[in-house]
């Protein structure tokens, strides 16, 4: 009997250990592409400035189709559908949220100080940028002490260095 | 010999968790590189307005360099070849899209110990999205 019951803890802990590391891995996986789509969405939307502000010297963000490009990688990148819905076989299981930020020569004084509200990122802008800041929501974890964890928030910028 | 026999039947159970943890950092790798091949070439295409032939097949290259179990069937490509330009406004048919995949040949590391055939034992990784043309339009 005795060996029985050590064998069984062993079994049970090794599944319990086996299940955060898998998805652990798996949460970190996800991360990192996240963090790539923040990149990859922020260079979309600093594409779209202002013509008459950039004939005048000043690179001001077209805000409405920044935006658009923005949402458009976003949905093309995390296989989401228009309502910023994951499909079925993606990693996030809820509504995907995100936040735009444009810096530009509308109204800012450089060095700017940005603060990101979400994640608390703290940098030192000198050109126009556009910042996107992705919520993925909560990880998968299979075990119940992990599933309320915090959310899975990125963010990524593209500045306009050379002007 | 009975606790015998019933160590070595727990053994075998338990050496199947170590194993199959190595097995998924070993498939991590595996996407982690297939990312980062797929991320230059996609920069590339940014810069191109397109996915050039040229830029196909360095990164075919590349997989097959960093994969050798690959062959080029195993390589699934759907990518935007015409060209595209930069525009004043957002216009999704001027994005350069790619859909890229490659296979992950094992899931399970003791598939036979569960049952499981080696056809089900894989899955494709893949790599979609799009980008935005930085070419100006002539």
């Amino acid at each position: 009997m005795k060996p029985f019951i050590a064998g069984t803890a062993a079994l049970l802990l090794s599944i319990v250990f086996y299940s955060f590391l898998h998805d652990f891995n798996l949460n970190r996986q996800a991360l990192e592409e996240l963090k790539v789509v923040c990149e990859e969405a922020s260079a979309a939307g600093s594409l779209f400035i202002d013509n008459e502000e950039y004939a005048e010297g000043k690179i001001v963000f077209n805000q409405i189709e920044s935006v658009k490009a923005i949402e458009a990688v976003i949905i093309a990148s995390l296989e989401l559908d228009s309502n910023m819905d994951p499909s079925v076989a993606t990693y996030w299981q809820k509504k995907i949220t995100y936040k735009a930020y444009f810096i530009d020569d509308r109204a800012t004084d450089y060095p700017y100080l940005y603060i990101d509200s979400d994640t608390g990122y703290t940098t030192l802008i000198k050109a126009p940028t556009v910042v996107v800041t992705i919520n993925g929501g909560k990880g998968r974890y299979a075990l119940p002490l992990l599933k309320n964890g915090s959310d899975n928030i990125r963010s990524g910028a593209h500045t306009w260095e050379d002007r | 010999m009975k606790n015998f026999i019933a160590g070595t039947a727990m053994l075998i159970l338990l050496i199947v968790f170590p194993v199959q943890t190595s097995l998924e950092i070993i498939n991590e790798a595996r996407i982690s590189k297939f990312s980062n091949i797929v991320y230059i070439a996609v920069q590339t295409a940014r810069t191109d307005g397109r996915f050039k032939q040229s830029n196909i097949d360095k990164m075919k290259n590349d997989l097959l360099a960093a994969f050798p179990d690959l062959t080029e069937s195993d390589i699934y490509i759907d990518v935007t070849t015409t060209p595209k330009y930069r525009t004043d406004v957002y216009d999704s048919r001027e994005a350069i899209y790619y859909d890229i995949r490659i296979p992950v040949r094992k899931i399970i590391a003791a598939p036979g110990l569960f049952g499981i055939s080696e056809a089900d034992n894989q899955y494709m990784t893949t790599k979609t999205g799009l980008v935005l043309s930085e070419v100006l339009r002539p």
